[in-house]
């Protein structure tokens, strides 16, 4: 199944850790520079910001916001970002995420 | 200097590369005829001695004092327009063999090169298309970055969006780390951070390219221009960002509309500490307010004010990105992993809440927690407004 067909998912993208685009296929509204720019910026800050409070920083992120969701999965070099609707079900949908993002690890060698 | 170079045997200098490749970069740093134009307070004397190299077909010439001159003059519209239509003039003539050479050859220069001329002929589509293709095809080597850098650096020039900022600095940085000593993309880093009005950060990158090409007009121009600038006090890149889109200090304005720090201590670390005291595999929680004080801690341990403006810039840069992504206000972030938990929840208008567990399961139990928080926060402040408001009254009936 395709990332952008797991339901609430608006679009997709990934991006390196030090926030170069891989590959994206974001829907309409998204910007592909806005979206990849910030998202590395936020891993990065998260990666940088929290450091004294935890040894490693968890490779799932989801960012919850008043009209969607922002989903980042580690994918060893670099981060599956999915951009979804704020209805997303983190017990259902984002299994499927997950299970897509392994893929993606695998299919890239991303594995670590 | 020219004589001592052709007094050197030609078998010789073939033989001695090195030498020889000593001798050419001294010749070409000592010749930088039109740096005094840029040393001018005004952009007319450069403008007019670049329109008379234009028209006497020194287009090569021209095009370097331009572009120092963009530096020197940021923002001159005149400047950046001559720039522009003499790169599109030189760039056009080009681009049909950069195409063609492509067609014979793929690779990440060839790719590279008919992006950097497309940019020039105001082609950005074609040029970002190139670009990746280059770096595609060659992902190790630095020219497909490079190729995409300038378009962002290029746009973030004109109109100084942050994503364009944050984007040319990621390209460059990476075409950077694959050839640390290439003098354009260190130029450009430095032009990035200097535009952040980040001196400390631009001199880091202008210092290798002063050593290499002490007469290059751009490095004299942008190190004027850093030290012009006030130090930045912060290495952190995110942090330059936040205070470019946002002006410094930080949201104090937003800091104004809450109920403060001083006001709430106590009593809010009594509450947090009950309040999640309760929940099994809690490490610490933290609230921090929009001008990254602590406004309230569960654990006995305090965060030093590294960590808490750490804090406060997660806080910072997921509302900043939230809004600009186009999905609204921030909430919450939610960071998981086997053993480990951490939640970072808006309280109010200002507040963030920060919890760090080690176990993922009490995650609904966390997410309530900050909820019931955020009410409580809701209804001090009301009170306190209220408070505040009967106060003002009272007090303005007493002078009448």
């Amino acid at each position: 199944m395709a990332l952008n067909q797991v339901p609430c998912v608006q679009g997709s993208m990934v991006i390196t850790d030090d926030g170069i685009m891989v590959a994206a296929a974001l829907g309409d509204g998204l910007d592909e520079d806005t979206v990849a720019a910030l998202s590395s910026s936020l891993v990065m800050t998260l990666k940088r910001s929290l450091k004294p409070f935890c040894e490693e920083i968890p490779d799932e992120i989801v960012l919850t916001a008043s009209e969607g969701k922002l989903v980042f999965l580690g994918l060893g070099p670099a981060y599956l970002v999915a951009v979804t609707k704020k209805n997303l079900k983190l017990e259902s949908d984002l299994v499927e995420i997950r299970s897509i993002a392994r893929k993606i690890r695998h299919k890239c060698e991303f594995s670590v | 200097m020219v004589g001592a170079s052709s007094a050197i045997p030609k078998g010789v200098r073939d033989n001695v590369g090195l030498i020889s490749k000593l001798f050419r970069r001294k010749r070409a740093s000592a010749e930088q005829p039109g740096t005094d134009l840029l040393r001018e307070q005004g952009a007319d004397p450069l403008l007019r001695v670049s329109r008379q190299l234009l028209t006497a077909g020194r287009s090569d010439r021209a095009l370097v004092l331009l572009r120092a001159g963009i530096l020197r003059f940021p923002g001159h519209a005149e400047v950046a327009e001559l720039h522009r239509t003499a790169e599109k003039n030189e760039a056009l003539p080009q681009l049909k063999g950069a195409l063609a050479t492509l067609r014979e050859e793929t690779s990440a220069k060839n790719h590279a090169r008919v992006s950097q001329l497309s940019r020039r002929i105001e082609d950005d589509e074609t040029a970002t298309e190139h670009g990746r293709a280059a770096i595609a095809i060659e992902p190790r080597s630095p020219f497909g970055y490079r190729a995409i850098g300038r378009i962002y650096l290029d746009r973030f020039r004109a109109d100084s969006s942050t994503v364009d900022g944050m984007n040319a600095l990621r390209y460059f940085s990476k075409s950077c780390a694959l050839d640390p000593r290439h003098a354009a993309s260190l130029l450009a880093l430095a032009e990035v951070f200097v535009l952040l009005g980040a001196p400390e950060a631009a001199r880091r990158f202008l210092a290798p390219v002063a050593g290499s090409h002490p007469n290059d007009p751009s490095v004299e121009i942008l190190e004027r221009r850093c030290s012009e600038l006030p130090s930045e006090g912060t290495s952190n890149v995110q942090e330059l960002f936040l205070r470019h889109e946002h002006g410094e200090p930080q949201p104090s304005a937003e800091a104004e509309t809450t109920t403060s720090s001083e006001e709430l201590p106590s009593k809010l670390t009594g509450q947090i500490g009950e309040m999640f005291g309760k929940i099994a595999g809690t490490r610490g929680v933290w609230v921090v307010d929009a001008n990254r004080h602590l406004v309230a801690s569960q654990s006995e341990e305090t965060p030093g004010p590294e960590a808490l403006a750490g804090l406060g810039l997660v806080s910072a840069t997921a509302r900043s990105c939230s809004a600009r992504m186009g999905v609204g206000n921030f909430e919450r972030l939610l960071l998981r992993a086997d053993d480990q938990l951490v939640i970072c929840n808006v309280l109010g208008d200002s507040m963030t809440g920060f919890y760090f567990g080690d176990r993922p399961s009490r995650q609904s139990d966390v997410e309530q927690t900050f909820e019931r928080l955020a009410l409580s926060f809701e209804e001090e402040k009301k009170a306190f407004e209220e408070e505040k408001k009967a106060f003002e009254e009272e007090k303005k009936g007493a002078v009448t």
